[in-house]
């Protein structure tokens, strides 16, 4: 009879995780994750574009992961687990604001031939994204293409690799990557001057 | 296309040092196994989470008050353990009796029929607390018609059932994993959503149910991911959104009865 169950069960869980949290668990918890930091906060600054939303979805990805820490079956693949949730939590971002709309660091001057000394113009994230007209064309492209990009280019994963880290199917990466250059093709069309190198 | 697009995003992609974690980052995280559960989720998250044990414990307490004052039998027999709540609509409160209304479909549990009288919980969201911390096998998936109500079952392999939280939603939904836009049919949705449990690769069944019965007109699967299970179950209308969370083993199942409010007493 769950009348007699209900109360119990709710009280053992949460002696479950005060225990969890002093224990064993914590600590390979602690080093699988510091491990990958500093690698996880890149991949998100690269996938938003802006360092303090990736270190909010670092750090939600953190939170995210020590709640289903249970869930990782192998520590040799807290890396791939934790990827696929950060790049989750970052593709919700991306999705609510639809797109990254950077602006060039050169349009940021302030017409006296110097350019202010703004949070945007120095985040380095964006310097990256910036500093390239392929790069920067990515910002068009819809967040799973632009994933997708990223964590083939930059993190050199496979696209098998990426398949299995996304959980989406390899035909659905490979479709999303071709997707992404051709757009990016296409801006760089539209602006001849850059054009492909 | 032969060109050097993807040797020159690569190249600049990975030209100069990107920053480091920044300590901020690394004092949260080692402080995350060292927090007591009450503080250790953080935030709006963990306000959210802590709401929701609240709430469940809130249900559970109001359950066991309503229950005991019911009259009659309040389980089937020593397999079934009935999870249903409080209603917010106490004259409205059903009663699932074999003569309540027509059958309108195929019976997916007729032996493991709960309580005849059951309170039906019209509330926005209900959590079923897990029994097992280890991941579990969903092994099936099912709906069926009942006179009075509707029922999905969910099935599980071994002895231990997954957290279930049931939660009113509205529409557009989108797949966790995909990010596609998920359609279903109804005019007043439930989210069903199981952790920690996975359906891959021992639920082989339909994503999509669209039984079309006279509460539940549609079951569609909205993700499979981190330990997350997601139904979202289509409703007749919005009158519709009452539902009972019952629990059955041998094997180990959850039950989510849409239950027909009857008449709104307004």
């Amino acid at each position: 009879m769950i009348l007699t169950r209900v109360a119990p069960t709710l009280e053992r869980r949460e002696g479950d995780l005060g225990t969890a949290a002093a224990g064993e668990a914590g600590e390979r918890f602690l080093r699988l994750a510091n491990g990958e930091l500093d690698r996880a906060y890149r991949l998100a600054g690269l996938l938003l574009g802006d360092e303090h939303e990736a270190q909010d979805a670092t750090q939600d990805a953190l939170i995210r992961a020590w709640q289903s820490i249970g869930s990782l079956r192998d520590p040799a693949g807290f890396q791939s687990w934790f990827d696929r949730i950060l790049v989750n939590l970052c593709r919700d971002r991306l999705r609510r604001r639809r797109r990254i709309t950077f602006v060039p660091i050169e349009t940021e001057d302030d017409g006296g031939g110097h350019r202010p000394a703004t949070p945007k113009a120095t985040d380095p994230f964006r310097v990256v994204l910036d500093r390239d007209e392929a790069v920067r064309a990515m910002a068009g492209l819809n967040p799973d293409e632009r994933i997708v990009l990223i964590l083939h280019y930059w993190a050199d994963l496979t696209l098998d690799a990426v398949a299995d880290r996304l959980g989406w199917p390899a035909g659905t990466v490979k479709t999303r990557l071709h997707h992404g250059l051709d757009q990016i093709r296409r801006t760089l069309a539209s602006h001849p001057d850059e054009g492909i190198r | 296309m032969n060109d050097n697009l993807e040797e020159r995003l690569r190249d600049e992609l990975r030209r100069g040092a990107l920053p480091a974690a920044p300590d901020a980052l690394h004092d949260r995280l080692s402080r995350l196994p060292a927090e007591s559960h009450g503080s250790r989720f953080g935030g709006l998250l963990g306000g959210l989470r802590l709401a929701a044990l609240a709430s469940a414990a809130a249900v559970a307490i109001a359950f066991v008050l309503v229950v005991r004052s019911l009259p009659g039998p309040s389980a089937a027999g020593p397999s079934a353990s009935l999870g249903s709540v409080a209603t917010t609509r106490p004259s409205a409160l059903p009663t699932l009796g074999p003569t309540s209304g027509p059958t309108s479909g195929p019976s997916v549990e007729p032996s493991s029929r709960p309580s005849p009288s059951i309170a039906a919980n019209c509330t926005p969201s209900f959590v079923l607390p897990a029994t097992t911390s280890s991941v579990t096998p969903i092994t099936d998936v099912r709906v069926g018609a009942h006179p009075g109500y509707d029922r999905i079952v969910f099935e599980f392999a071994g002895s231990g059932r997954p957290q279930l939280t049931v939660e009113q939603k509205l529409g557009p939904f989108v797949a966790d994993a995909s990010g596609q836009t998920i359609k279903v049919a109804g005019n007043a949705f439930l989210s069903l959503k199981l952790f920690d449990a996975s359906g891959y690769p021992t639920y082989t069944g339909p994503g999509a149910f669209s039984p079309g019965y006279p509460n539940l007109v549609a079951l569609v699967n909205a993700g499979d991911y981190e330990g997350y299970v997601t139904w979202i179950a289509g409703l007749r209308d919005i009158n519709s959104i009452c539902y009972s969370v019952s629990t059955l083993t041998g094997p180990t199942r959850i039950v989510i009865d849409i239950v027909d409010p009857g008449p709104n007493p307004s």
